[in-house]
């Protein structure tokens, strides 16, 4: 079963210990610049935005690669970068809608998500809640009925008013 | 050379001549010192000219943090500011959190040591090794939140520290604030930063943290996930911040004012406490690496300032102000807790210094003209809001009220205060030991080299009258030898507070040394072979349980001798007079200063004793309260071995 990574931004706190696990994981050292994964703190709206690979179905990074490094690897749904065909040409980082992609000085290579084999340090250390990794279709019933909660609540008021 | 734990980097900036050097973290002194305030004391312990003005260019300010900072474990994002600071003469290292402290670190230092003074409005931006004094004119004149978030868009991510409008007007209760969550520097550093022409500091990097044995290092951080995960207060605690233990903290402190002296608590609850508090709008956010976020943005749901938002360390100290002030609902102390946070006023020093001025109106000392005519009515917040502009800008008489206790001196002689309220080292006390009891947080006040605060007594004995078994484990979870625990718990009143303090000190230079959170909601996690195992795997430098706290007192030491050569000694840990007077409650019962367990009403010899089996603890001269030759000796503290005071 095809799983995702579910982002809750309104129980994001900003620890920013997704970021720090995920550093430590991969490059044994936190840091914010060498994690895979960002928390954004955007003041004028009051959220903290976790920032990721959404793995997406039509990935524009992989159509962008002219090295066809980039694949998604079948059994997590990850999208990967293949580092011996990669020839940092930065075009997947670029296109990225969502800043996914980022290119690490110190090893020159590209770097991103992917999904720690199917067992995501990120969601495992958000003590939150804001990050969970679900089955597709468990995560569409979740957003769903968070969404028929807004709505609720928004009849509420305006049956009240 | 790699550095594992620490940045590695320490940089000096000389706001005068615009000169910027950047030196490699002297690893001996790290092992020393351990990091933060250990090696920001040191570090200042050679550079201050003692007897300095403090808003002389020459005073240096020390930012910085700690081997920990940023490295994942819970709660590291502390930050220290290392100064002398002008309310009380004494210097000392105010904590901080939020992002600055881990951001400098990526940025690639430890410390950045700042003295002079620019010519014009400046802030500090530390981008990696991009160091640049850049002009801050569009920034003199503005609020803290209006200065911060300028400053999020120009840089992005990044870690702030800035001052407020208190600030540039050299208050000495003006201090500052980190990213807009966390005070930092009570007592006058925001008036330092604005004697220095310094609006603000801006830090972020690509760099990393390195950590020496991460296996190692891993096996305690997860270990601490999992506590973390089952802890059951931990819902609560993102919910509530620290307002959950309100009824423990509203006794502590903040619960009294100098009319009522003791006021109903059930009313203040509904009025501005928990009760009142539970109605907030709130959007929680905690510090880099928090397993339990405790900040939070508060918004007032109803009345006049309906809407009114404040981004708090705490909505604590808010209901602390309203009490004090009599203030009528949870909303007006959002509005006089945003207010004082964007003017970057202290706002415990200023709820003590207003209820002064209020009482001596109310019992007939003064009248409105002996204050320029500023109004003195109890209550009302547009009083209080007209209040915080004057002392904000030093208008009128709020020149008086900027310089705090010194300027109170000014206006009103120095008796008066000495027999109206609990002044230590300059300062009001902030623990009321005549509510609680006199535990480790109240009796800590008395000797804090830097005068009294709110993490006086470290991570003390809090609430009052916990069992002995819980107090003995607490002592060995912060690294207090059997013998320690034995001296401390013998005494006819159970716990010997005196002797018990010296450990609760180190514990706290512990955590501000190495880059943790000392809020008990964080702090409860840690225990002193945790903090070994975390500290040995992140640097590689291998340090026991026993090596630490005694590096701990060794900072401990250093914080007191350069306090020592600024004049300070046993006369200055003297109790307040008032202490020995009751206070009354709402009822018209009195209330004496007794002891944890409420068992005696302590007598100024009580303390007194305390205070002698404190020095003696600590093997200083108990007659002069100042270390012996001997005590720094054994302490590896020869160099700085006084010309002056206390010899052998």
């Amino acid at each position: 079963m095809e799983h995702i990574i579910l982002l809750d931004y309104e129980k994001c706190v900003g620890c920013r210990q997704c970021s720090l696990s995920c550093s430590f994981t991969k490059e044994a050292s936190f840091s914010l610049a060498k994690a895979r994964n960002t928390v954004l703190w955007v003041h004028r709206a009051e959220v903290f935005m976790p920032m990721r690979c959404q793995h997406c179905e039509s990935p524009l990074c992989m159509d962008v690669c002219p090295m066809e490094a980039i694949s998604r690897n079948e059994e997590t749904g990850a999208i990967v970068i293949d580092a011996d065909r990669c020839i940092g040409c930065k075009m997947c980082m670029v296109v990225c809608p969502f800043g996914a992609v980022t290119w690490d000085a110190d090893s020159h290579s590209m770097i991103k998500c992917d999904l720690c084999d199917g067992e995501p340090e990120c969601v495992k250390h958000c003590v939150y809640g804001a990050l969970t990794w679900l089955p597709t279709d468990e995560a569409a019933m979740v957003t769903r009925q968070a969404g028929a909660g807004y709505l609720a609540n928004a009849l509420v008021e305006i049956k009240e008013a | 050379m790699d550095y594992f734990g620490y940045a590695g980097k320490e940089l000096y900036v000389d706001l005068t001549t615009g000169e910027i050097e950047e030196k490699p973290l002297d690893l001996d002194m790290a092992v020393k010192f351990l990091g933060g305030m250990g090696i920001q004391q040191r570090i200042l312990y050679d550079l201050l000219r003692p007897g300095i003005d403090p808003f002389l260019p020459e005073n240096p300010i020390i930012f910085g943090s700690g081997p920990l900072t940023g490295t994942g474990a819970p709660g590291t994002s502390r930050v220290m500011a290392t100064l002398k600071y002008p309310e009380t003469s004494a210097i000392g290292s105010g904590g901080g959190a939020m992002r600055f402290g881990f951001m400098l670190k990526l940025a690639g230092y430890d410390h950045v040591v700042i003295t002079g003074r620019a010519s014009k409005p400046v802030y500090l931006k530390i981008v990696d090794n991009d160091v640049e004094i850049c002009d801050a004119k569009h920034l003199w004149g503005k609020d803290i939140v209006e200065s911060t978030e300028a400053l999020w868009d120009a840089h992005g991510d990044c870690g702030v520290i800035a001052m407020g409008q208190a600030g540039e007007h050299l208050g000495m209760i003006a201090q500052a604030a980190c990213d807009l969550g966390s005070s930092i520097g009570r007592g006058g550093l925001g008036g330092v930063m604005g004697s220095k022409n310094l609006k603000a500091l801006v830090a972020t990097g690509t760099g990393s943290i390195k950590i020496a044995d991460p296996e190692r290092f891993n096996k305690i951080r997860e270990s601490l996930f999992e506590r973390a995960k089952r802890y059951p207060l931990h819902g609560d605690i993102v919910r509530y911040s620290i307002m959950e233990n309100w009824h423990n903290y509203s006794i502590q402190f903040g619960y009294k004012n100098n009319r009522t002296f003791i006021p109903d608590l059930a009313e203040v609850d509904k009025a501005v406490g928990f009760d009142a508090y539970k109605k907030l709008g709130k959007k929680a956010f905690g510090c880099p690496s928090c397993f339990i976020a405790d900040k939070e943005i508060v918004e007032a749901t109803s009345g006049r300032f309906k809407g009114t938002k404040w981004s708090a360390p705490t909505y604590l100290n808010g209901a602390m102000l309203a009490t004090k002030l009599e203030l009528k609902d949870a909303g007006e102390a959002v509005k006089v807790g945003d207010v004082t946070d964007r003017y970057g006023i202290d706002n415990l020093g200023i709820s003590d210094l207003l209820d002064f001025v209020f009482s001596l109106y109310e019992d007939g000392t003064i009248t409105e003209s002996d204050v320029g005519g500023l109004p003195l009515k109890r209550g009302d917040i547009d009083v209080v809001l007209t209040w915080l502009d004057k002392t904000a800008n030093r208008d009128g008489f709020g020149n008086e009220m900027a310089d705090g206790w010194e300027g109170m001196k000014r206006a009103f002689g120095e008796d008066l205060i000495t027999k109206t309220s609990s002044i230590i080292k300059g300062r009001e006390g902030v623990w009321e030991p005549r509510i609680s009891g006199l535990g480790t947080n109240e009796f800590a006040q008395l000797v804090y080299p830097r005068g009294p605060n709110a993490e006086c007594g470290g991570s003390g004995l809090y609430t009052l009258g916990q069992a002995l078994d819980t107090v003995a484990h607490h002592a060995g979870r912060m690294g207090m030898s059997q013998e320690a625990i034995e001296r401390s718990l013998d005494s006819p009143l159970k716990i010997n507070i005196g002797r018990f303090v010296t450990s609760s000190e180190h514990w706290l230079a512990l955590f501000n040394s190495l880059g943790i959170c000392n809020r008990h909601v964080n702090n409860r996690f840690y225990s002193i072979g945790i903090i070994s195992e975390l500290y040995s795997a992140a640097t590689g430098i291998e340090r026991s349980p026993e090596e630490l706290m005694l590096d701990s007192e060794r900072v401990w030491n250093v914080f007191k001798m350069i306090n020592v050569r600024e004049g300070f000694s046993r006369t200055d840990d003297e109790p307040p007079e008032t202490w020995f007077e009751p206070m009354v409650d709402h009822k018209g019962k009195e209330h004496h200063m007794m002891d944890y367990y409420r068992t005696k009403k302590l007598s100024r010899e009580d303390v007194d004793q305390w205070l002698i089996d404190y020095y003696d603890e600590r093997g200083w001269n108990p007659e002069t309260g100042i270390p012996t030759e001997e005590k720094l000796v054994e302490l590896g503290l020869e160099e700085i071995l006084p010309s002056f005071g206390e010899k052998k």
